[in-house]
């Protein structure tokens, strides 16, 4: 039964923010994520939040690490990354402009939309880099965003 | 842009089930029901459901009884939570998997083409026996069928 664009909502931030649980906003599409990240992200994520701000603290000023954050692409575009690197300061209760670096957590059901759909949204925002990072495999693949 | 089109999952009972918050499910997609509905749409959902009752008791009608919003499963990747029901027969599980004798929606401004459309469709084609819509602001109640 074809579904039309009138009967699938286009929903936006403004919906969005209403929603409960971990949701994703693509192109107005809901995107469900995976329940609360397992302890070994957690640990990954502390770790490298550690390193990063530690890093930060000795060379840089502007920019600071962030874990996790709504990144506002859009009005129909909001997606949360894990970890964050944003020099500039954030005003609002979400990020709204390009931020230079930007962490995900390598999960089986998400790979695809993590790799294709989000590289090219931060390729268009101008995201410096993006790393995923493979718990189980101890990779973390680093992408600069051209 | 496009993007999403090829990566939207197509989402199924065993994804919603786990979803927090209020959601419907449409052929794989999700649909939110957040916010709660206005204080409006509960006072006339609350006394439609007395009247429902009360009338249902009267009858003296064993099988059949109200309910206030349950889980519809019509499909693997299909849920509705239709505002008030009948049902006659047990229900056995979580959700309800059979379709109820009557289904009463009361429209609201985000819910109303949908109301009106593709649940009207789908109710049809399960065989609900009636489907009625509420129109608080213009104070209908309608048989769709």
């Amino acid at each position: 039964m074809g579904l039309s664009n009138k009967i699938i909502p286009h929903y936006t931030y403004d919906d969005y923010i209403q929603w409960e649980g971990r949701w994703e906003l693509i192109e107005g599409h809901p995107i469900a994520m995976s329940p609360m990240p397992i302890p070994v992200h957690q640990q990954l994520s502390a770790n490298l939040i550690y390193e990063f701000k530690d890093e930060l603290k000795k060379k840089c000023k502007d920019c600071k690490v962030y874990s996790p954050l709504d990144y506002k692409v859009s009005e129909d575009t909001t997606i949360q990354p894990d970890v964050l690197i944003v020099c500039g300061k954030i005003k609002k209760s979400c990020l709204d402009f390009p931020l230079s670096w930007l962490l995900k957590f390598f999960s089986p059901s998400t790979t695809l939309r993590d790799r294709n759909t989000k590289y090219i949204i931060y390729q268009e925002q101008g995201v410096k880099y993006y790393l995923i990072v493979d718990a189980d495999k101890k990779v973390i693949e680093i992408y600069p965003v051209d | 842009m496009g993007l999403a089109e090829k990566y939207i999952p197509h989402y199924t009972y065993d994804d919603w089930v786990r979803w927090e918050g209020r959601w419907e499910l449409i052929e794989g997609h999700p649909i939110a029901m957040s916010p709660m509905p206005v204080p409006e749409h509960q006072r006339v959902a609350a006394e439609l459901i007395t009247e429902l009752t009360l009338a249902l008791r009267k009858s003296g009608c064993k099988d059949c009884k109200a309910y206030d919003s349950i889980d519809y499963k019509i499909a693997e990747n299909t849920i509705f939570e239709p505002d008030i029901l009948i049902v006659c027969g047990k229900i056995n599980k979580s959700y309800l998997d059979f379709p109820p004798a009557v289904i009463i929606e009361i429209l609201s401004k985000s819910t109303e083409e949908r109301d009106r459309g593709i649940k009207y469709q789908y109710y049809e084609q399960e065989g609900v026996k009636y489907y009625l819509i509420v129109d608080i602001k213009k104070k209908t109640i309608k048989f769709m069928n």
